[in-house]
């Protein structure tokens, strides 16, 4: 054991002297994370989807203008905010809002008597989906609009809707049976729009928190790929050393040294094993204490995390050993890692995958490493359920070192 | 000691080294002389451990290599011609790795750091990183990583060259006081010079054999004390093998190279017996636009037993 120690102690010490190499492996995937967060609007917190938003504008304040207004907090997907012509023309010149809907004066009375009006609508040119979605919202506003005049025109008819002094004055008598009315209709017309087919079950909705608790963020979804990514490149770069003391000449002079070549071998993974274990405390301790995020076993995902670095390690080094140059085995390696970054889940969620790319992806041991790291950050698994799944890395180190162990004595003799 | 049985190693259908035997004792430097690719640095290879010989035997203080290789690896000290220290290490951290690979630990390892760097002369640059060091400084602290560990057998291949002077000089002092301490070490180098000031017996080698071996006076008794006369010009080659046979002072010289630009011959006192030969070559058409007289040396009994140049 102690030559693997001393082996392991010369690695660690030439690491500590290059932490450059260290802070890039991490800083790699940590960049693209950033860069996919900012694409997709992601964050620390639930994402929202953009709401468009609708300046409205009347000379005259009407009732329909209200309803209009009313529409935003009503439940529609767009954000309604009332001004005067001029300011909405200046704001949707100057690209602060995704609509301007002007709205011409006696806009009611016209509707209620059935006679043309002219709404103009002036979208945002900047902008490409959210102006289609206002004008969809309006669409469906004047399809509903018609079929209230159907139903409730006559009565609404009778009604003065002009306003008076600029405040609407309705008796209260004729509210009172206009609502009735409306409600009678509303109760025949059930039976035929809403027909008891349907079980209807009434859930109160989700607090604010709750919903937040209950809501995957990007950080929680992502960062165990992420993880996973930064110890994939780790791994190549790892690997590659064995090139770099070849090139020095030291591989040979240890050849000839009771050390042994193998043993470096072995202290090369420990001190590899090392560095990437102080990789992964170092990215859970980032994400508990900067990011606020919660992890159900944080120690076991490290260890669990570590033991993926090594298992991707021992991948790596039969393939650095089997290049004939330094160039042909990096070009070998990155056949390798190209793949298994793109497919293990570190770049695209798995739910984002097709299936048979999921299914794929849990094949190739970060995938494989991945699925079981978030059930453990998520605690939907414990360290009980890691034996098995710990065996199959484990058999994954012992099968890619012995391979290297195999080659490393004909990669230093190569010439 | 070293003891080198008739040592084979191929590489295919390439033959490296082919019946190769010399024995090396303890307190002797052993020089290895050739030039490059002659198959000294595959010999060595072989009694490192690095190479695996296709032949013959390895003896290291009498323990075979093939049968007991890491009991040999613990006495022997390597100082290959390609350096071989971690860049990205100290002075003292190489040292330090080496002597732990050879099995030295603790205060031990300490001492034996910090002795060898005195006596290299890196004492002030331990604690500096390999990458900052100049080409002759780098030559001695790979010189010294193969003898932290008090090796009874110093493997030396080429570990001088590209090395400046002032550098060199204290390598082969490092050399002759490991000597002088009773190891045996065995040096390997295509210096001709360097192979006569330091070594104590002598194998000269090319094309993987071994051509000649003994100590600096055997092999030059081999030359019988004849001067070496190289002549530059114009020659015909048929017939300066028939003149000089023909010519009295001359008949028993040897003809150790002929061609058309070159003559090259072996003859005791040949000074003295110039003017009848230049005088006979005169005769024959030749043109003699250059000659080169030189006293018998490990040159001219590498020229006489290979037929060329050490550095060709």
């Amino acid at each position: 054991m102690r030559p693997i120690l001393q082996a392991a102690w010369k690695d660690l010490q030439r690491h500590r002297r290059d932490p450059l190499s260290l802070i890039l492996w991490l800083a790699i995937p940590a960049c693209i994370g950033t860069l996919i967060s900012l694409a997709f609007g992601g964050g620390s917190s639930p994402a929202s989807s953009p709401r468009p938003q609708l300046l409205l504008a009347e000379s005259d304040e009407s009732l329909l203008g209200s309803i209009l207004a009313g529409a935003g907090n009503g439940g529609a997907p767009l954000d309604v905010e009332r001004t005067s012509i001029e300011e909405g023309r200046r704001r949707i010149n100057n690209g602060e809002a995704s609509a301007l809907l002007i709205l011409p004066p006696n806009l009611a009375r016209a509707f209620l008597d059935g006679e043309p009006a002219n709404l103009e609508l002036i979208t945002n040119p900047a902008q490409r989906i959210l102006p289609q979605m206002v004008e969809e919202s309006l669409e469906m506003l004047l399809e509903l609009a018609f079929y209230a005049d159907q139903l409730f025109g006559e009565s609404l008819r009778d009604l003065d809707l002009e306003p008076q002094a600029g405040q609407w004055v309705l008796p209260d008598l004729r509210v009172a049976a206009l609502s009735v009315e409306v409600n009678q209709v509303l109760e025949g017309l059930r039976q035929v729009l809403l027909p008891p087919r349907l079980q209807v079950e009434f859930v109160p909705a989700p607090t604010a928190e709750e919903d937040a608790e209950h809501q995957a963020t990007f950080l929680s979804i992502m960062l165990p790929g992420f993880l996973l990514m930064a110890l994939l490149f780790m791994a190549q770069g790892l690997s590659e050393d064995l090139w770099k003391e070849r090139e020095w000449g030291v591989l040979a002079r240890v050849t000839s040294a009771p050390l042994g070549i193998r043993n470096l071998l072995a202290g090369k993974g420990l001190a590899s094993l090392c560095v990437m274990g102080l990789a992964a405390s170092f990215v859970m301790l980032l994400a508990t204490y900067v990011l606020g995020q919660e992890f159900a076993h944080p120690f076991w995902a490290t260890l669990w995390s570590t033991l993926t670095g090594l298992a991707l390690l021992a991948l790596f080094m039969p393939l650095q050993l089997l290049g004939r140059t330094r160039q042909g085995a990096n070009m070998i390696t990155s056949c390798v890692l190209i793949p298994l970054f793109l497919l293990g889940g570190s770049l695209f969620p798995l739910e984002s995958m097709p299936d048979f790319i999921a299914v794929l992806s849990g094949w190739t041991p970060n995938g494989y490493a991945l699925v079981h790291l978030r059930a453990l950050i998520s605690g939907t698994s414990g360290p009980a359920q890691l034996f098995l799944p710990t065996l199959v890395l484990i058999a994954l180190i012992c099968i890619g070192f012995g391979l290297a162990g195999v080659l490393l004595p004909r990669f230093v003799r190569r010439k | 000691m070293i003891q080198i049985t008739e040592l084979q190693k191929r590489y295919g259908d390439v033959t490296a080294v082919e019946d190769v035997s010399f024995e090396a004792r303890p307190g002797e430097i052993f020089g290895l002389l050739g030039p490059n690719g002659a198959g000294k640095s595959t010999t060595l290879g072989c009694i490192s451990g690095l190479l695996k010989p296709s032949k013959g035997s390895v003896t290291v203080l009498g323990m075979d290599a093939q049968l007991e290789p890491t009991k040999v690896k613990s006495r022997l000290g390597l100082v290959p011609q390609e350096l071989a220290l971690y860049e990205d290490l100290s002075a003292q951290e190489n040292l330090e790795f080496f002597g732990a690979a050879w099995g030295l630990g603790g205060a031990r390892l300490r001492d034996r750091v910090s002795e060898v760097l005195d006596r290299i002369g890196l004492e002030d640059r331990r604690r500096d990183r390999v990458t900052t060091f100049s080409g002759g400084m780098k030559r001695r602290l790979n010189f010294a990583c193969g003898l932290v560990h008090e090796p009874d057998v110093l493997l030396l291949d080429e570990p001088t060259v590209g090395v400046d002077p002032q550098s060199r000089v204290k390598l082969l002092d490092l050399v002759r006081e490991e000597a002088e301490r009773g190891r045996t070490v065995l040096y390997t180098t295509h210096y001709m010079e360097e192979a006569e000031s330091l070594c104590d017996r002598l194998a000269i080698v090319d094309r993987g054999r071994v051509i000649a071996c003994g100590t600096l006076q055997e092999l030059s008794t081999q030359l019988a004390e004849r001067e070496l006369v190289r002549l530059g010009g114009h020659f015909d080659v048929a017939a300066i093998r028939s003149l000089l046979p023909q010519v009295p002072e001359w008949a028993e010289a040897e003809i150790v190279q002929v061609t058309t630009e070159h003559l090259v011959l072996a003859k005791g006192e040949a000074s003295r017996k110039l003017p009848s030969l230049f005088s006979a070559l005169a005769n024959s058409g030749a043109v003699v636009r250059e000659t080169v007289l030189t006293r018998p040396s490990l040159e001219s009994l590498f020229i006489k037993l290979t037929g060329k140049e050490l550095r060709e």
